[in-house]
């Protein structure tokens, strides 16, 4: 524990003035018709299909999964998924996810998803994992080109109920 | 009398086109930024604020260091300290030996690169594995990276194609198992480099590494004190690939990346991306609480340094840095330059400063990279004024002994001429004759301005004698 | 009004039209013009090349030399910039009277006189170099990386002059590699940087390239000479004075 004492008596010492934390309320993008607006972020900005609706049914785990997703963001396209079940592979190793989400479930932007988070007692209760997910992995690394299904998912269909 | 980054710099101009590509390539995530920033109309209130938050940890970061360590441990967590990279590396390797782990998929980490581990794990015997496609294709062509987000952005695609073909044993199984996904009919040149079919190669290879890995590792781009998450932000979701596959979990990260909340999260997160790359978010932004069942996950926090330069009152401020690459990308001599020519591995900007913070007589060569452009500043997403820093920087390379002697013998010959104004008149009447200096004498090895200009004609009249006609006029 | 003109040492010694035209373009505003004749440099010569301390003297004389008059007006964005803002931080111990009155020529026409009119003709297209600290110091116009609105204080200033057509290149505010002492120690992305400005300038199709710092302007003149790229290079004040 020698590590930690020196870390934390070196900060006390050398820390110069200690600014105070601002009270954080950004006067933040919001959108009339978030549905509409998340929608389109989806499409252009994640590069997901969207669909209106439910899945016809649920696809064995494999090539396609299928997830409810908590929150969607209407800035970003984002989508929370906390950890239901034992094993969160499936969300990164399936080539296809589905990921349902609910109209009424959907907000502007990132400030009010974290809050809803915060507020929610569920999660982090059984698993402690979540993730934001905004539509295909992705990676521009072989000369700044745009390839989607880097690693995880090379698809996903956005479902709003 | 060249600095180091000068003279590599000078090497790297030797190619004008690949100056040229490695200009337009960050501009363009530059330009994509920008966008970013003008469809927000709250976009410079969230810089303010992601700077009086940054202000405000950093300067309690001995209060949020144990409420984050309590809040972890709490969660399950096993959290380590470790003072350097020595310490560092050592807490890994001995976490990896009691697993018995022999293979490591990791995640992108700047701070992994600061201490060497993976030089460090290999000589002991075990396999480390990037996964971010970037930094796996310099692991394979043992290179360095020569941008923080976007590593392997200089290299080229027939390059990577070579490289892959040579060591990757099923590639030509891969390469046809791509086109066939496609419906498409395979090459008949094998030597096409279309980067998505070399994504695909590369996705195949990683996913058995993923499969095979006794233990995965991650960065951190944030830490949330109050709740003892761990915050990471990728593209191609390798992070999650890297931990939701082995049991074990280990987190590097920085003192300094702590923030206090969630309310602050959201600043943050809805900054990162737009400054990086240019994108509204990263695909994913995944919250790591705690281990996953029947698993193991240790944080391992890093000082290296960062508590004494909390100490520095001039460049205490770029502890605030949330490794974005802003600065980068906007960086006219940067994108000129490259990274390579650096000696610090974090280059531009904040590499400057951060390597000048670490070891100010190891990396006193990339001070002159910089033309005080302060477009840097204007990009920063936590308002580090990184040209000023880069300015109080040069004005102390002269108390160790880094000052360039031309630059100070002209500054001395300066102060002289300005601080006596009559020698400085004289001085003024005389340089007309300069002009009749041959041009073949002006235009040598030992005048560097005439290494890129032509010189300029001074006028037979300064400004200081034609005021005396013009104050007779008046 | 009384205004101390201040003619940095590179302007007095190469530009010493600049200098003229300043001066007539103040009298004809109505402006009572002095220039303390034992001026020099402002020292951003030695800051730029990290010897800040060695500037200090400059600085004490400049102040007393400067601080009686109303304002103290310099054709060069980036002296004026340096007396403002970096003075009173070499020199703290003493208040630095004339720094927070020292203005760049474009922002005393622009914000102080708010010239309206201009008698002046200049049937020219010109690009507009948006200089580094012109920019990101004086705010003579928006910075490119800022979500702030936009205005140009320049363009505003040549818009009051006739027949004169006023573009920007693209890249509007990338900086022109010279930075001072930096061109001379990173002379090879110094002059790339400065070869890809004025062909962006050219680019344009415009005849002039036109900035409030003649330093830039004398960067990449040298640059276009040496690569054989045409373009002319004019200060922003010897449009504006232009038949004066």
């Amino acid at each position: 524990m020698a590590a930690k004492e020196n870390i934390l008596e070196r900060l006390r010492a050398n820390i110069g003035e200690r600014f105070e934390m601002p009270n954080i309320a950004i006067n933040a993008i919001h959108y009339d018709n978030v549905v509409e607006k998340f929608a389109e972020t989806c499409r252009t900005v994640s590069g997901a299909d969207v669909v209106m609706g439910t899945p016809a049914e649920e696809d064995e785990r494999g090539e396609t999964s299928t997830v409810h997703g908590d929150i969607g963001v209407a800035e970003n396209g984002c989508i929370w998924i906390p950890q239901r079940e034992a094993d969160r592979s499936f969300l990164f190793r399936s080539e296809h996810l589905n990921i349902i989400v609910k109209a009424s479930d959907i907000v502007s932007n990132m400030h009010e998803a974290y809050a809803r988070i915060s507020e929610s007692e569920e999660y982090f209760k059984d698993y402690k994992y979540g993730t934001f997910i905004s539509g295909p992995s992705k990676t521009a690394d072989i000369e700044g080109a745009l390839v989607y299904g880097a690693q995880a998912a090379r698809s996903v269909t956005v479902f709003i109920e | 009398m060249s600095t180091l980054h000068s003279k590599r710099a000078a090497e790297y101009q030797k190619n004008p086109d690949t100056v040229t590509h490695h200009d337009q390539t960050f501009y363009n995530v530059r330009a994509k930024r920008d966008r970013m920033a003008q469809a927000l109309p709250e976009w410079e209130e969230l810089r303010d604020m992601a700077d009086r938050i940054k202000r405000h940890t950093i300067s309690h970061l001995d209060t949020y260091l144990e409420k984050f360590e309590a809040a972890a441990t709490t969660n399950g967590v096993h959290v380590h300290w470790a003072e350097d990279a020595d310490e560092y590396n050592d807490i890994v390797y001995s976490i990896l030996q009691q697993h018995g782990v022999k293979k490591v998929v990791k995640s992108k980490s700047m701070l992994t690169e600061e201490c060497h581990l993976n030089r460090s794990l290999e000589e002991k015997g075990i396999e480390v594995i990037e996964t971010d496609l970037g930094e796996r294709i310099l692991q394979m062509m043992k290179l360095a990276p020569s941008h923080i987000v976007m590593p392997a952005l200089h290299v080229h695609k027939e390059d990577i194609r070579d490289c892959f073909k040579a060591q990757i044993a099923e590639y030509d199984e891969f390469r046809r198992c791509f086109y066939e996904t496609q419906n498409k009919p395979i090459p008949e040149d094998e030597n096409d480099a279309d980067p998505t079919m070399l994504t695909f190669v590369a996705r195949l290879h990683l996913r058995n590494q993923f499969m095979t890995a006794d233990a995965g590792m991650t960065g951190c781009n944030f830490g949330i004190a109050e709740t003892g998450d761990v915050v990471v932000c990728t593209n191609e979701g390798n992070a999650d690939m890297s931990t939701s596959i082995p049991k074990l979990h280990i987190v590097s990260m920085g003192i300094e990346k702590l923030i206090p909340d969630y309310k602050a999260m959201g600043v943050f997160q809805r900054l990162l991306a737009r400054c990086g790359t240019g994108q509204e978010t990263t695909v994913y932004t995944s919250h790591f609480r705690g281990p996953k069942p029947g698993g193991e996950m240790h944080i391992v926090l890093v000082d290296n340094w960062r508590s004494r330069n909390i100490g520095n009152r001039e460049h205490w401020q770029t502890l605030k840095c949330m490794r974005c690459g802003a600065c980068m990308n906007t960086c006219p001599v940067y994108r000129r330059s490259a990274g390579y020519s650096y000696s610090y591995f974090i280059p531009g900007p904040i590499g400057i400063n951060l390597g000048m913070l670490n070891d100010r007589l190891a990396h006193s060569g990339n001070v002159s990279a910089c033309s005080l452009c302060m477009s840097c500043d204007n990009v920063c997403p936590v308002k580090v004024d990184l040209s000023h820093q880069i300015y109080l920087w040069r004005q102390q390379l002269d108390d160790f002994n880094c000052a360039n002697p031309m630059k100070k013998a002209m500054s001395n010959g300066m102060a002289t001429l300005f601080n006596h104004p009559q020698l400085y008149v004289n001085t003024l009447r005389l340089a007309p004759l300069a002009n009749h200096v041959p041009h073949s004498l002006m235009h040598n090895c030992l005048n560097p301005w005439a290494n890129g200009h032509e010189m300029m004609k001074f006028p037979k009249k300064s400004f200081h004698t034609l005021w005396k006609t013009i104050k007779e006029e008046k | 009004m009384k205004v101390g003109l201040f003619i940095p040492c590179y302007v007095d010694a190469l530009y010493p039209e600049v200098g003229v035209s300043t001066y007539k373009l103040l009298r004809s505003l109505g402006v009572e013009v002095f220039y303390p004749e034992r001026q020099t440099c402002c020292g951003q010569p030695m800051g730029n090349a990290g010897f800040q301390k060695k500037a200090h003297s400059l600085v004490e004389t400049f102040d007393e030399l400067f601080s009686g008059y109303d304002y103290v007006v310099a054709p060069s964005a980036s002296c004026a910039a340096y007396v403002r803002f970096f003075h009173p931080e070499i020199m703290p111990e003493k208040e630095c009277r004339a720094a927070t009155k020292t203005m760049d020529i474009v922002e005393f026409l622009h914000d102080v006189l708010k010239v309206q009119s201009l008698p002046t003709r200049f049937p020219h297209k010109v690009s507009v170099h948006n200089s580094c600290h012109g920019v990101r110091e004086l705010g003579l116009s928006s910075p490119s990386e800022r979500n702030v609105p936009q205005f140009n204080k320049i363009i505003d200033l040549l818009r009051l002059v006739d027949g004169i057509e006023v573009v920007e290149p693209e890249r509007k505010d990338e900086c022109c590699g010279f930075g001072g002492m930096f061109s001379i120690e990173e002379t090879a992305v110094s002059a790339r940087m400065g070869q890809d400005k004025v062909r962006r300038h050219i680019a344009t199709g415009a005849e002039y390239v036109t900035g409030p710092d003649s330093s830039c302007l004398m960067h990449m003149q040298g640059v276009a000479q040496k690569n054989h790229l045409d373009i002319k290079f004019i200060h922003v004040v010897e449009i504006l004075a232009a038949g004066l």
